[in-house]
């Protein structure tokens, strides 16, 4: 059993960062609405307070390093460009897909999504995490900073949401793949 | 007997959202500005040569 230091890097941005961001996501929503809603059970007290803080502030770092590996460590490769006598464009997943009509469409959407869309991710996550901090105990009280939390969260989650699935279908016709083989087992 | 005034639920006193609205729209200008700033280097060439400082990352080639 084996693995390229490429695949390992896309799993690290992509089953790593990105799956976690998209789990908390959902986690993300149910504290705002436990913390804020007025007959929820939850009781604001200074810990809660700060867990709603923290919990956002790790999902920003989650959604910049999902960004930032995807654009400088995996893209790079992604879009390499093959050399004119190219036979084989496996190594080259830009290319590969294309080089066929029935693929060409994953990078033109897809990519395209994940090269731009994707960052928007972090900034609204971040400014959640910012206002999250900064109103801890308002935010109950205060329907127009819930509503801008919920939407920017929601928004994220959408993104996020769109951009995994993209990866996946990218991943999937076009793997990045290639570079030093690290053995996990080895064979009999 | 004791008396104590009440106090109305429903009154909480108005909550300074300058912080918030800076962080909003600071977010929300950011994130146009990528938006203008991915499209124009789209469909300027002189752009997309600008914006070729990492060239790993530069704009897509043709």
């Amino acid at each position: 059993m084996e693995i390229t230091t490429r695949s390992l890097w896309t799993l690290v941005h992509g089953m790593g960062f990105g799956a976690l961001y998209l789990l908390a996501c959902s986690g993300a929503i149910v504290l705002l609405y436990l913390r804020s809603a007025t007959n929820a059970p939850a009781h604001s007290t200074p810990g809660s307070d700060r867990i709603l803080g923290i919990y956002l502030t790790v999902m920003a770092a989650l959604a910049w390093l999902t960004v930032l590996t995807g654009t400088y460590i995996v893209y790079p490769w992604y879009r390499a460009a093959p050399p004119a006598s190219a036979a084989n464009l496996a190594a080259f997943p830009r290319s590969l897909l294309l080089s066929n009509p029935a693929t060409k469409q994953w990078h033109l959407i897809g990519m395209e999504w994940k090269e731009h869309v994707a960052w928007l991710v972090p900034i609204a996550i971040t400014m959640a995490a910012f206002v999250a901090i900064k109103y801890a105990r308002d935010l109950k009280h205060s329907g127009a900073l819930r509503s801008a939390l919920y939407g920017f969260v929601g928004t994220s989650l959408f993104a996020a949401g769109v951009a995994g699935f993209l990866e996946a279908m990218l991943d999937k016709n076009a793997p990045v793949d290639g570079g030093q083989t690290i053995h996990l087992v080895q064979g009999e | 007997m004791s008396t104590q005034t009440a106090i109305p639920q429903d009154h909480v006193p108005a909550i300074p959202n300058g912080s918030a609205a800076a962080a909003i729209l600071s977010a929300g200008i950011g994130s146009f500005a990528l938006a203008i700033f991915s499209v124009a280097t789209d469909k300027s060439t002189s752009l997309k040569s600008l914006a070729a400082f990492y060239r790993p990352l530069a704009p897509s080639p043709a």
